[in-house]
């Protein structure tokens, strides 16, 4: 789960331009300058492609923060 | 009924009297409901009909699927699939007769089937995305089924924003038809103000507006200045028209106590295309983005289905751009058959990748400097206004004929006509960008002021008579009802 949190927070830095970017279970959208509904797409699709996964769209719209993506993540790993 | 017809200034007044004298939640939903089909049927008598069927149909299907949820995708794809017949049947069919049965059948028969004259319903298809939005959330398990009939067909049918939207969704207002109301003056007063501000919008500017727009595109022969100050009309008319019935919409219903969600935030201070969604006909916009736009992102037929030429994997860039082109393509068609529609829609899906591509590639720090916007909000406003000369002109060869006109050519009068446009537009505008500086800059401070109150009022007097000076004139359709 930590090496997962560690990874996406590679994702994140990398979609959103942002180096110094730290995130953490609790992080939601509205701490995160410009994440809006178009960079949350982005944002599932470069994770999709970290973890080489596939996410269906109706996981990817009810998530609440970044430690339900985490789940997410993790459940479809098998982990 | 229209909001500005007279017929409605005499009906909202009973039914707001009805509705709070009533103080029950059970008695005031029967009520509402009852008000819905009256306001419906005033347009035609048949109308009702078909809304009780969308929308008895949307509450069999979300029911069946919660007791036969081995089923759902069945169910879920027969209501989808009724809904589409239904909407495209009456939509489509003057394209159909018109274009393709005559290929089809002989002349005479291809007459008698134009001659049924099926006509679209107002309203049809924000009602049918409404109600559907129901059932796909209950499908995916994101809402819980809803088995008292009288707050479902409320949901369905409620009238202000029965016909031309906000196609709203089920999560914001189920929970509050649900909930007992209470009256609150400065609710009422509140919605008074912004359905006024709504009927002002409507009638005094984008009602003024509207006849010389008309003559700038029915002009067979126009100058350069005559097209785009045509275009540069229409595109005020249209946010004027348009946010104008969001507004008496959402007014009306804040009076009744049942808050509707924003329709539209200043549109024309969009940056990017993407930006220019999520302010203009937000509803709609972010309807197409939850049930086309996500899953055409994300489903798995679709990303094995479409490839893309010549890249090995599918990457996040070339996915948006292939799901946000199905979705423009869908908006497009949804707004019409004619060609201009699939245009339209291509053009926006065009320019929305390339804005990412380009805005990909930009300096970090020059996105985060606020300056930028100077110069990207105008950049914006002009593809605007491109997209909405295609938007408005149904002919394409006469598109194409006006991109090829001389900026500096016209005679002293065809100048004279396009300078009165201009001025035409700044008279439309001038609300509108008063109403920015006041929301944005003068709001804040001013609120607690003594003067505020009587002012307030004042402004609200100065819309009362200019709505009820014109609403006589007033065609009492508005854009978005032939949608």
């Amino acid at each position: 789960m930590a090496d997962t949190l560690s990874k996406l927070q590679d994702v994140f830095r990398d979609v959103f331009e942002d180096d110094d970017l730290v995130i953490s279970r609790a992080t939601t959208a509205a701490q995160v300058s410009a994440w809006d509904s178009v960079m949350h797409v982005t944002l599932m699709m470069a994770a999709e492609r970290a973890f080489k996964l596939r996410f269906k769209s109706g996981e990817v719209t009810g998530l609440k923060n970044v430690g339900e993506l985490v789940d997410l993540i993790d459940r479809r790993l098998g982990g | 009924m229209s909001f500005v017809d007279t017929d409605f200034l005499l009906f909202f007044p009973v039914v707001f009297i009805g509705y709070w004298l009533l103080q029950k939640r059970r008695w005031q939903n029967i009520f509402l409901l009852l008000a819905s089909q009256v306001f419906y049927g005033w347009f035609d008598l048949r109308l009702p009909l078909l809304l009780l069927a969308v929308t008895g149909m949307n509450y069999g299907a979300a029911i069946l699927v919660d007791r036969h949820p081995e089923q759902k995708g069945r169910i879920l794809a027969a209501a989808v699939l009724l809904s589409v017949v239904n909407l495209c049947t009456f939509k489509y069919f003057g394209w159909f007769a018109a274009e393709i049965i005559p290929k089809l059948v002989g002349p005479e028969e291809a007459g008698r089937i134009a001659a049924l004259h099926v006509a679209l319903p107002l309203g049809l298809s924000f009602y049918t995305f409404h109600n559907l939005a129901y059932t796909i959330d209950v499908a995916r398990g994101r809402l819980r089924v809803r088995h008292d009939p009288v707050d479902y067909f409320l949901y369905g049918s409620y009238f202000p924003q029965l016909v031309a939207g906000p196609v709203e969704r089920p999560q914001n207002v189920l929970p509050q038809l649900e909930s007992e109301r209470y009256f609150d003056w400065s609710r009422v007063t509140s919605g008074m103000g912004l359905a006024l501000w709504g009927g002002f919008k409507k009638v005094a500017l984008a009602d003024a507006i509207s006849p010389y727009v008309d003559l700038m595109f029915l002009h067979q022969d126009p100058s350069w200045a005559m097209v785009w100050t045509g275009v540069l009309g229409f595109t005020i008319q249209a946010v004027t028209d348009f946010s104008g019935y969001t507004d008496i919409a959402r007014g009306t219903s804040r009076m009744l106590g049942i808050e509707l969600m924003d329709n539209f935030a200043h549109p024309y201070l969009a940056a990017t295309p993407m930006e220019f969604w999520t302010r203009w006909h937000i509803s709609f916009s972010t309807w197409l983005r939850d049930y086309v736009y996500m899953p055409a992102c994300f489903s798995d037929s679709v990303r094995d289905w479409v490839t893309i030429p010549f890249t090995g994997e599918w990457s996040p860039f070339w996915n948006t751009a292939r799901a946000l082109a199905i979705t423009m393509l869908v908006s497009g068609i949804w707004h019409g058959s004619t060609a201009n529609f699939i245009l339209w829609g291509a053009y926006y899906a065009v320019i929305g990748t390339a804005y990412a591509a380009v805005v990909a590639k930009l300096p970090k720090k020059w996105k985060k400097d606020g300056r930028w916007r100077y110069l990207t909000v105008p950049v914006m406003f002009g593809f605007t206004l491109f997209g909405m000369h295609i938007f408005r002109q149904p002919s394409v060869p006469v598109l194409l004929r006006h991109l090829t006109l001389n900026p500096l050519g016209g005679t002293p009068e065809q100048w004279t006509v396009s300078a009165s446009m201009l001025g035409l537009c700044a008279y439309a505008a001038l609300p509108l960008g008063l109403a920015i500086v006041y929301e944005r800059f003068l709001a804040p401070r001013v609120k607690d002021a003594v003067w505020f109150l009587p002012v307030r009022t004042t402004v609200w007097a100065v819309f009362a008579v200019a709505i009820f000076s014109s609403v006589r004139t007033s065609s009492g359709d508005f854009i978005y009802f032939q949608f």
